[in-house]
């Protein structure tokens, strides 16, 4: 695979398309979840991912072959993406209004079916909260397996403030949902001394 | 002694599983005497079997066929911009030849219009030819009055003979000229 690999981007470099194109195939599934999962919807995500490969084209001579292909390719995508969230003018909302929390509060076991079926939305709505660059940390951390220094060189940053943006994101959602699932039990209390 | 802020950060390398065996100790014994952080602990679990459990979205079939197609029309339209750019460069190259040449041109004809010695001369020349007109047609008007009292037939009829060949030779020619048709050879 990597022989073959490097045989495409030697002839994706001389101009060869069809080279190109099986580049795109082998990592379509990767960039597109990444795009997807960082913008949350299919119609951005194909458009991203697709921007993501142009522009891999369009730089693959500063490709390092020493490096793997796919962190590469992913931290072209993961700063398009970042850049893209940035510029929506995103409109926070607060954390306790979403039903993600309500889900996750209320919840202790993931695996029901139920849960399973609204799964894919509840993972967007998480991935939400998070400001763009925690969220990529995220995404590359669960969804591509990468080690702590794959992450710093897609993210362009350092090994501690990868574990350190894991660490945050993690806490702010974790308090996100612990503060949600205090205020339903204060209100649920608050109903029950109503009702007597 | 252990703070609840670096718990948290043991915490989550844990979940990362890149906790020496000291630091296993460590976060177990807080969380075992610390109840708010047994509860941060719990969501953190929970939020990260959710997200390793939500598998990866692949694209809708041809999508590398999209990619390809995108990636060929990016490269028309930025051949089309250099087409363009290396165009506008030339007509403005040749716009400012043009326009320097015209210049030249005009700075030129601006010398010999002001030139003293044409203004001084000019109208004297122009003069002296009004007159040259004004002594030929006056022969010529002479000519042609003195023609009938001369009382000459022969020098008469010689006039008319010149006319008259002069008007057909005329019309010999205009008329060869305009009948003319090209043979065309159909074998």
């Amino acid at each position: 695979m990597e022989e073959e690999e490097t045989a495409w981007i030697q002839r994706a470099l001389a101009g060869d398309q069809e080279a190109f194109a099986c580049l795109v195939e082998a990592y379509q599934t990767a960039v597109y979840n990444l795009a997807y999962r960082m913008l949350g919807n299919a119609v951005e995500a194909e458009d991203a991912a697709q921007e993501t490969f142009l522009r891999a084209y369009t730089r693959l001579d500063t490709y390092d072959s020493d490096r793997k292909f796919s962190s590469w390719l992913l931290a072209i995508a993961s700063n398009y993406c970042i850049d893209r969230v940035r510029q929506r003018r995103f409109r926070w909302l607060s954390l306790d209004e979403l039903p993600s929390w309500r889900w996750l509060a209320s919840s202790s076991q993931p695996e029901e079916a139920v849960i399973r079926c609204e799964e894919r939305d509840e993972v967007r709505q998480l991935l939400d909260q998070l400001p763009p660059h925690y969220r990529a940390t995220v995404i590359l951390r669960y969804w591509y397996d990468l080690s702590y220094q794959e992450i710093a060189e897609a993210t362009e940053t350092t090994e501690s403030a990868v574990k350190s943006t894991l660490y945050r994101a993690r806490r702010m959602l974790a308090q996100g949902t612990l503060a949600y699932q205090h205020r339903e039990a204060v209100s649920a209390a608050q109903r029950a001394v109503a009702e007597r | 002694m252990v703070s609840c802020q670096g718990i948290g950060r043991l915490m989550s390398l844990a979940l990362d599983q890149s906790l020496t065996q000291g630091e296993v100790h460590r976060l177990e014994e807080h969380l075992e005497r610390c109840p708010a952080c047994q509860e941060e602990c719990g969501a953190m679990q929970r939020i990260s079997r959710l997200l390793t459990d939500a598998p990866l979205i692949g694209p809708p079939p041809g999508f590398a066929a999209r990619v390809i197609q995108r990636l060929a029309r990016r490269q028309a339209r930025r051949q089309r911009l250099l087409a363009g750019a290396a165009l506008l460069v030339a007509c403005l190259g040749l716009g400012a030849l043009a326009l320097s040449e015209t210049v030249r041109l005009l700075a030129m004809l601006w010398q010999v219009i002001t030139e003293p010695s044409l203004l001084s001369h000019g109208a004297k020349l122009i003069a002296q030819l009004l007159n040259l007109a004004e002594s030929l047609g006056g022969a010529c008007w002479l000519v042609i009055t003195a023609l009938p009292s001369l009382n000459q037939p022969a020098l008469l009829g010689y006039s008319f003979l010149v006319l008259a060949l002069t008007a057909l030779w005329i019309r010999l020619v205009a008329g060869r000229r305009g009948g003319y048709q090209p043979v065309i050879n159909n074998v």
